[in-house]
């Protein structure tokens, strides 16, 4: 299976990259980086271009489609705007606009497959190999806006609830509490454009989660995993929850290192569970 | 229509909710033998469910529970319960059906239900959801899905039941029922039945809430559903009526309804549910009732109190009982970890932002069409339309596809209670006109055992109601029962939870043959209702029925003193030893039987009136059709097409020439009814015409009386050529060259008639969607209070949305203003969602101006002695029930001035009271006699008095000179027996010496004083 | 608020033309004000900006800060009950409204995006430290995040050697041309 990384997942979100490789590697999830990929635009392409927002996904789409059937998006922006290109291309008009554009075709129909549906499929597994590491740690998962809510689009799960991501925390030993909020907005952007609104959306995030008794933040998409650990960290919370990546919690679960896994690249420290591991 | 020369007289009614009662009770009573065929293992339906009805927030089992009972007891009813239709084959008139009969364990001949079974069943605690009350209470395997259920039998569910789910159960159950009631042999059933005709009710299914996750419905657990809500104010709910939170069983204070869940929605159903702002309205005015610290809010887009008296609700809502409604959607309900109270957001009117603690929200959940329903359709080879619903033409709303295969009900569309009984009528009519010929040949009249006449001193039974805890919750009636014990006569007296269940008449009967009873007292609710069960109970039993006697603790006491509940068990004492001071008195009386004239008058030769006289004439019977004007159907005129495209000059030509060639079917046009005398069944009319006057005999009449369309003062009307009003655009829709143009909907809608006339805005979509039409290019604004696109109606909001049109909300305080200026029309508007003024330069301004009913139903209302309302609409027998017949017997109503309705609905409106009047008709004769009036010839002195007072002239002067009372006249009204100066007049049932004993009861103790 | 005089369906026609999007089919529910995380910094709530939209306020609309605020969140997309996907309405409006040359509401905005897509524009993909040193730069605030980036540069989180890789330059000028 191809994988698209995105821009991130080398940078900001190295940990997430890292554990993602390890984790999958360790469940024997065969992931190949699609070669010669380029950025998926963001919410910067379809934020000022329409065409341009459909013209970058659409390149990956198609050459993920010149070499296989399925690929594999961690990054939730992404996912998002590969399965909206992918909508959009269905229709013709667009279809056509856009192949002249990138001078690409695209031949087959890619599956897009959200890490969290892939890491779903093995959840049965997790649960046999998993060790007590992060047994009985209470956590809140937190999809934020991207991963489910895609207009017009049948997600990988249900886009208000959804529960998948609780699913392989169970498994790997941990405790999901249920909270209101699953998919609320960070502030995505807006930690780069107008600070002082993010930072409020953000914190109020990471209030409920302390208000429902978590002891982790977990997540799927890079950027609300940068988000919250940056507002609790720009605001000095007394009570600052780490935010981890799904992949590093059960890469835990699995027995990998927290150094492994760049638990210690955060910017609120995980110490305490690691201390509890 | 095509069909068999063999026609039936055995009739299938599938689905046994309100629809199909009505359905199955018209045709039976018209005289046909029903199977009425219910997937559930009780009737009852939706209905049963409901604490409370709209408009009137009326007793929902109360209503409901006589007809259950009735159609239980009906000779001719068959009740086929646990069964669906799997299979039709022959034609109309001569169908076969198979059945599938599913197993319920249970033999209901002998089950008497007491429960035993129940009680001993293995699992000690009720485990599992109970359907009934919609998963907020348990039950367990073996069960009796309500207390008022008919059949009232148990059931065994074997989905849940330990014996067939792994074979290793003792058995408990069978072995504690004493009357060997269980078989847990029985097996699934198939087997056909021969019927003329098929009639389908399957109804709705609440949408799923679940599917509109956003509101968080079974995760949060104070976010409830409607229908679960109302199991929560029901007094013979899983709370016993208290109102209180799933989370942690306190009393919420603040109760948020979100409307339009599940409905008004593409991601859902794109259709308006059309009850939903009713019901919540009802369920929050109710909830304040229960509990006067509740605080309910209503969250809504538009609030659509279409019908009739929903207005008043609304505003009485709004008003007395301070429900807050505010016009803005959530999006989304969060909720507060700590508290589990529920946080929303929306924005007032002058769109602030606001966020809102909740105790409780309750999602109002829309109406989809049943699975059942469904798959029932696809059976039986029926078309449905894109939403799922049955697929009807517009003109003939209960007809389905196939012929011979009536729709009614909620599986035709969304729609409320009167609705779905006005064309539950509407199809009994059809089928009875389909299968005239054959009627009466399967029935099997019901008969009674002899009559015995008691001698000796009385032996009086007394039954003391609980009604759930409609009287219980007040009144000690354990003390009262006790109490009635040390009467005087009295040999019986116990409680009983409902008097009026199927188990509890039978207990009656009973009791009556053990302690050899020869008077019956019920104390619970009004005799309105029930009386006439209790009297046929007693007369089943062998008894005279007029040796029966009603005490009324619940209208008259408990409802009434609901806070003084140590007194009030003191007045239901006294009530009842009033009552039992009556029934020592009782006497038996005879009745006798009169003929009934097979023919009906049609008051009115409109739309409604046309399609009353064909429906009747069609069943056989002759019909008078009257019409004060030159034409049928000028209410027609200049109407060309319906929202849905029917053809309505088409439509015209049809029907006027249909009645014209029929041979049962007497016009008479530029005529009146001067004069009407005589009874149900014998009725006497002058008609006065251009042929001078007649006098017709009929044994029924249907008032079919359309409304008009308001002639407005508003906005210019009359003054300016660019003005005109809905009708007169649609008279010249195709010479219209206007580019801009601007309907005012609600235009001469005041103080004064402040009721919704429900087809304008239909009128307005139809209109300004042909306008379209023939021009896309123009630019059409539609300036609204609250659009009332209900039902499946609102799919045409949205294509006109679609189309173009643009749609201005504009407020009953602020409405809108025309002016010409320069030559040129402006409109200007304020704009509540944008709180601003907009200016459109118009073309044409078109007028909605709504309904009034005609003034001539003043003249008909006195000439019949009928009830007009306060806005000169008639007033019907029972707006939920009977919403087509008049409260005296043998008169019925249809028309747009009962209320105002699309064509279609009129149709079946007409349909219905047609229908209704031919039960009437089709039973030949009548019972008269028993409460009426005597003269004692030794007394009169011939002075006239009452042959002066007589409203129904029933007195003559006889032979001998002297003033006598001809029994079938006599309505019972008792003014004859009152005034008569020489008291020689008494009325049955209701002598002197009975009514003295009553007075002379009521004072001789004060029963605190024992 | 003076009046406004309702013009001709024009400019809710080129909208919906741009977009694909079915404007007209609003009927004011509220639901997408109501579930909007930002709305409390918009100027018009985008139901509201749908109604002038419809009665042609093309200057009203197009000079708005809602757009701009809006942060493609998708909570108005997917529960607006007229399955109008309103945060591609708003990405339509701010194309339109640059194209016009209107300056936009929230400068930052459209500095932050310019900058993220010459990025790719120039390598394919972004590089955060170049992006975010670039964004500083141009907003005249050099030593914003200071502490931040040598935080995250320390723990790793910041390639600091971007290589160029696959240039899309070719892609953005024939988009450039496009009309």
């Amino acid at each position: 299976m191809y994988f698209y990384p995105g821009c991130t997942l080398s940078s900001s979100a190295r940990p997430y990259g890292r554990s993602i490789y390890w984790v999958c590697e360790r469940l024997g999830i065969e992931i190949t980086e699609l070669p010669d990929w380029t950025c998926c635009g963001a919410t910067s392409a379809h934020a000022l271009k329409r065409d341009l927002a459909y013209a970058l996904p659409a390149r990956n789409l198609a050459i993920a489609g010149e070499l296989g059937d399925d690929l594999m998006v961690a990054c939730s922006a992404c996912y998002s705007r590969l399965k909206i290109t992918q909508k959009a291309l269905e229709d013709s008009r667009t279809r056509e606009r856009i192949a002249a554009l990138i001078e690409k075709s695209f031949d087959r129909h890619v599956q897009i497959k959200n890490i969290l549906e892939v890491l779903g499929e093995q959840a049965p597994r997790i649960r046999q190999e998993k060790t007590h590491a992060v047994e009985g740690l209470r956590v809140v998962c937190y999809y934020g806006c991207l991963a489910t809510r895609i207009p017009r689009v049948m997600g990988f799960d249900d886009r208000e609830n959804p529960t998948l991501m609780e699913r392989l925390v169970v498994a790997a030993g941990a405790t999901a509490i249920d909270w209101p909020m699953k998919t609320s907005c960070c502030g995505a952007s807006f930690s780069v454009i107008d600070e002082a609104i993010a930072l409020k959306m953000s914190a109020q995030l990471v209030e409920m989660a302390y208000r429902v008794g978590a002891e982790a933040l977990v997540t799927s998409c890079p950027f609300c995993q940068y988000n919250l650990d940056w507002a609790q960290w720009y605001l000095k919370k007394s009570h600052a929850i780490p935010v981890l990546f799904i992949t590093q919690l059960v890469g835990l679960a699995l027995g990998k290192s927290e150094r492994d896994l760049m638990l210690n690249a955060h910017l609120v420290s995980p110490e305490k569970i690691v201390c509890r591991v | 229509m095509s069909g068999s020369e063999i026609k039936r007289g055995s009739v299938a009614v599938v689905g046994g909710g309100i629809g199909g009662i009505q359905t199955a009770l018209d045709v039976a009573d018209s005289g046909f033998y029903v199977y009425l065929v219910e997937d559930g293992p009780a009737i009852g339906g939706h209905m049963a469910q409901l604490d409370k009805t709209f408009p009137t927030n009326d007793c929902a089992m109360c209503m409901l529970s006589p007809k259950l009972v009735e159609v239980g007891r009906h000779p001719n009813v068959q009740i086929l319960t646990l069964a669906s239709v799997e299979a039709l084959e022959g034609q109309p008139g001569d169908f076969q059906i198979t059945i599938r009969q599913r197993p319920r364990y249970v033999d209901i001949t002998r089950c008497i239900a007491c429960g035993r079974c129940i009680a001993s069943c293995v699992y000690q605690e009720p485990k599992f959801p109970s359907e009934f009350e919609m998963g907020l209470g348990k039950r367990k395997p073996i069960y009796i899905p309500f207390p008022q259920a008919v059949p009232l039998a148990a059931v065994v569910d074997p989905q849940t039941c330990i014996f067939f789910k792994s074979g290793r159960c003792p058995q408990n159950c069978l072995k504690a029922c004493e009357r060997a009631a269980l078989d847990f042999s029985q097996t699934e059933r198939i087997f056909t039945l021969d019927v003329g005709a098929l009639v389908l009710a399957p109804g709705f299914e609440p949408y799923d809430a679940r599917l509109v996750s956003e509101y968080g419905f079974g995760r949060y657990a104070n976010v409830l559903t409607a229908p679960q809500f109302e199991r929560l104010l029901s007094a013979s709910g899983p709370t016993m009526g208290q109102v209180v939170r799933p989370s942690d069983g306190q009393a919420p204070k603040k109760i948020a309804f979100i409307q339009c869940v599940g409905s008004r929605d593409l991601r859902h159903q794109s259709y308006c549910s059309a009850v939903c702002c009713m019901y919540a309205t009802k369920e929050a005015i109710v909830a304040k009732e229960h509990d006067h610290q509740i605080e309910p809010t209503i969250f809504y887009i538009d609030l659509r109190a279409y019908g009739k008296g929903f207005e008043s609700l609304v505003r009485r809502a709004r008003d007395e009982h301070r429900v807050r409604y505010v016009r803005s959607m959530i999006s989304q309900v969060t909720e507060i970890p700590e508290t589990k109270n529920l946080l929303v957001r929306y924005r007032d009117e002058s769109g602030a932002f606001w966020e809102e603690e909740f105790d409780l929200v309750v999602l109002s959940v829309g109406m989809r069409p049943s699975a059942k329903g469904q798959e029932l359709a696809r059976k039986l080879g029926l078309e449905l339309n894109e939403h799922g619903f049955a697929q009807t033409s517009a003109f003939d709303p209960v007809r389905s596809t196939r012929d011979g295969v009536f729709v009614t009900g909620a599986f035709t569309g969304p729609k409320d209670i009167p609705e779905t009984v006005i064309q539950a009528s509407a199809a009994a009519a059809a089928v009875t006109a389909l299968l005239a010929p054959a009627r009466g040949t399967c029935t099997h009249p019901k008969r009674y055992p002899a009559e015995s006449i008691p001698d000796g001193a009385p032996r009086i039974g007394v039954f003391v109601c609980h009604c759930g805890s409609n009287i219980a919750g007040v009144i000690d009636v354990k003390a009262v029962a006790e109490y009635a014990k040390t009467l005087p006569g009295v040999v019986h007296a116990e409680n009983v939870l409902y008097a009026c269940s199927q188990d509890n008449l039978k207990h009656i009967k009973e009791v009556m043959c053990e302690k050899r009873l020869n008077r019956v007292v019920v104390a619970s609710c009004t005799p309105r209702n029930l009386a006439a069960l209790f009297q046929d109970t007693i007369r089943e039993a062998g008894l005279n029925k007029f040796l029966f006697e009603m005490v009324n603790i619940r209208e008259q006491c408990s409802w009434v003193h609901s806070d003084q509940p140590e007194q009030a068990t003191e007045k239901a004492k006294s009530l009842v030893r009033m009552g039992v001071a009556k029934a020592r008195q009782l006497k038996a009386l005879s009745v006798q039987s009169v003929k009934i004239a097979p023919v009906a008058l049609v008051v009115g030769g409109g739309l409604s009136g046309m399609v009353a006289a064909l429906t009747l004439a069609d069943s056989g019977f002759d019909v008078y059709l009257v019409e004060r004007g030159a034409e049928l159907g000028s209410d027609l005129a200049g109407r060309f097409s319906t929202l849905e495209g029917g053809d309505v000059q088409s439509l015209r030509a049809e029907l006027c020439d249909a009645v014209r060639w029929h041979p049962k079917i007497h016009i008479y046009t530029n005529t009146t009814v001067t004069g009407i005398s005589g009874f149900v069944g014998n009725f006497s009319a002058v008609l006065e015409g251009p042929n001078g006057q007649e006098r017709i005999e009929h044994g029924v009449v249907v008032i079919a009386s359309e409304a008009l369309e308001y002639k407005p003062r508003e906005y210019l009307y009359g003054q300016d050529r660019d003005v005109l009003t809905q009708r007169e655009l649609e008279a010249h829709r195709e010479t219209v060259t206007a580019k801009t143009i601007v309907m005012i909907q609600c235009v001469g809608r005041n103080a004064e008639r402040p009721y919704c006339s429900r087809v304008c805005c239909g009128e307005a979509l139809k209109n300004a969607l042909a306008l379209l039409e023939q021009d896309p290019n123009r630019r059409i604004y539609v300036l609204y209070r609250e659009m009332i696109s209900s039902g499946l109606m609102e799919d045409w909001y949205r294509r006109a949305r679609e189309r173009g049109v643009i749609f201005i909300r504009y407020d009953e305080q602020s409405p809108p203003s025309v002016r010409r200026e320069n030559d040129r029309l402006w409109v200007s508007v304020h704009d509540t969602r944008l709180r601003q003024e907009i200016l459109i330069q118009a073309d044409l301004v078109v007028l909605s101006t709504g309904v009034v009913p005609d003034p001539y139903n003043e003249e008909l209302s006195r000439l019949l002695k009928v009830p007009l309302d306060a806005h000169g609409f008639f007033v019907e027998a029972h707006i939920k029930l009977r919403p087509v017949d008049f409260a005296s017997s043998g008169l019925f109503l249809c028309g747009g001035s009962h209320a105002p309705g699309a064509i279609s609905e009129l149709i079946a409106k007409a349909q219905a009271a047609a229908g209704r009047a031919a039960i009437v008709l089709a039973k030949k004769e009548f019972e008269a006699g028993g409460i009426v009036a005597t003269v004692d010839p030794e007394k009169c002195t011939a002075c006239l008095t009452c042959l002066r007072e007589c409203p129904f002239g029933a007195v003559f002067i006889n032979a001998q000179g002297l003033a006598e009372i001809e029994a079938v006249k006599c309505q019972g009204c008792g003014i004859c027996a009152a005034d008569c100066p020489a008291k020689a007049i008494q009325l049955g049932h209701f002598e002197d010496a009975q009514e003295v004993a009553m007075i002379e009861e009521l004072f001789r103790e004060r029963v605190s004083a024992l | 608020m003076g009046s406004l005089v309702a013009q001709p369906l024009d400019f809710l026609r080129e909208i919906e033309a741009r977009s694909d999007e079915p404007v007209r089919r609003c009927f004011q529910c509220d639901r997408c004000a109501t579930g909007c995380p930002m709305a409390l910094h918009m100027q018009y709530a985008p139901n509201e900006l749908f109604r002038l939209i419809q009665l042609g306020a093309r200057e009203a609309v197009l000079s708005s800060t809602t757009f701009w605020f809006c942060v493609s969140c998708y909570t108005c997309s997917v529960r607006c009950p007229n399955d109008i996907d309103i945060a591609h309405v708003m990405d339509t409006l701010r194309e339109l409204a640059l194209r016009q040359g209107r300056g936009p509401a929230v400068e930052q905005a459209r500095v932050f995006h310019e900058l993220f897509l010459d990025c790719v524009r120039r390598r394919g993909r972004v590089s955060e430290l170049e992006l975010m040193a670039r964004y500083n730069l141009r907003l005249k605030k050099p030593c914003a995040r200071l502490t931040l980036g040598w935080k995250l540069l320390r723990q790793g989180r910041l390639e600091l050697w971007p290589f160029s890789r696959h240039s899309l330059k070719e892609i953005f000028s024939k988009l450039e041309e496009a009309p």
